[in-house]
């Protein structure tokens, strides 16, 4: 990801009300919406397998991609307004206290994907196991390997979003 | 507070020496919040960087630094 500078920061806090990124009820109603875009994403597979591939499903799974990444937008500013940007940066660029941060959310988002992974292993499993031969459109195996890719991705922002402390003033 | 807890006495050092929280960091090449951390004591500093917060105020470590709660000014534990 790019770094963002000072002055794309302040930017991304001016588009935003400080009681979104400046208070913990802000940030964790942010992580719930995280959740939401999250689930949304999960929706797709199960749409595609459902409702035989076609216009419908296409334009439902587009649709539901697309409402799921302007959610996680703003998810996402908001947690560059309440880490100062420390989210867009490089493990080299941190200090002492940011890197030990970063480090306890990877592993604590790390059991979190592993949770959400295997529950959605599990899922197929327990379809599977109706069949003798799982078979489902080729457009559901690919959302659902998109869904778990962005868990893979979004998870370790939503756990930041959930457990980042207030930060102390400038002075 | 964490749950070892080590004490210290930046916010003092700082007041005194008219030290913002920005120059400080600027100084030991952290975030400023980072300053904030350790002077509310959610963040234990490294050794390293306890030694270089010592070597800036120009004092010992244990003036900065202590494992038993600093008494406060004009108290008891401070006449010697």
């Amino acid at each position: 990801m790019k770094e963002l500078s000072e002055r794309q920061v302040e930017e991304v806090k001016r588009g935003l009300r400080p009681t979104w990124y400046a208070t913990r009820r802000g940030r964790r109603t942010a992580a719930g919406m995280g959740v939401a875009a999250l689930a949304l994403l999960w929706t797709s597979p199960i749409v595609c397998w459902t409702v035989v591939p076609g216009d419908a499903a296409r334009w439902v799974t587009l649709g539901l991609t697309a409402v799921a990444l302007v959610i996680y937008a703003i998810v996402f500013a908001v947690l560059v307004a309440a880490t100062d940007g420390a989210v867009t940066r490089d493990e080299r660029r941190l200090d002492e206290r940011q890197l030990a941060e970063r480090r306890r959310i990877d592993a604590l988002a790390h059991r979190v994907s592993g949770y959400v992974l295997g529950g959605a292993a599990l899922f197929v499993g327990l379809l599977a196991a109706t069949d003798e031969i799982l078979a489902g459109p080729s457009a559901a195996a690919f959302t659902f390997l998109v869904a778990a890719w962005a868990s893979h991705k979004i998870i370790p922002h939503l756990v930041a979003c959930w457990h980042l402390p207030d930060a102390p003033g400038d002075e | 507070m964490t749950a070892e807890a080590v004490h210290n006495r930046i916010a003092v050092l700082r007041a005194e020496r008219g030290v913002s929280r920005r120059q400080l960091a600027d100084a030991l090449g952290i975030h400023y919040q980072t300053v904030g951390y350790l002077e509310r004591g959610e963040y234990n500093p490294s050794l390293h960087l306890a030694l270089r917060i010592a070597d800036y105020f120009q004092v010992p470590m244990e003036v900065v630094f202590s494992l038993r709660p600093f008494p406060l000014l004009g108290s008891e534990g401070m006449k010697r």
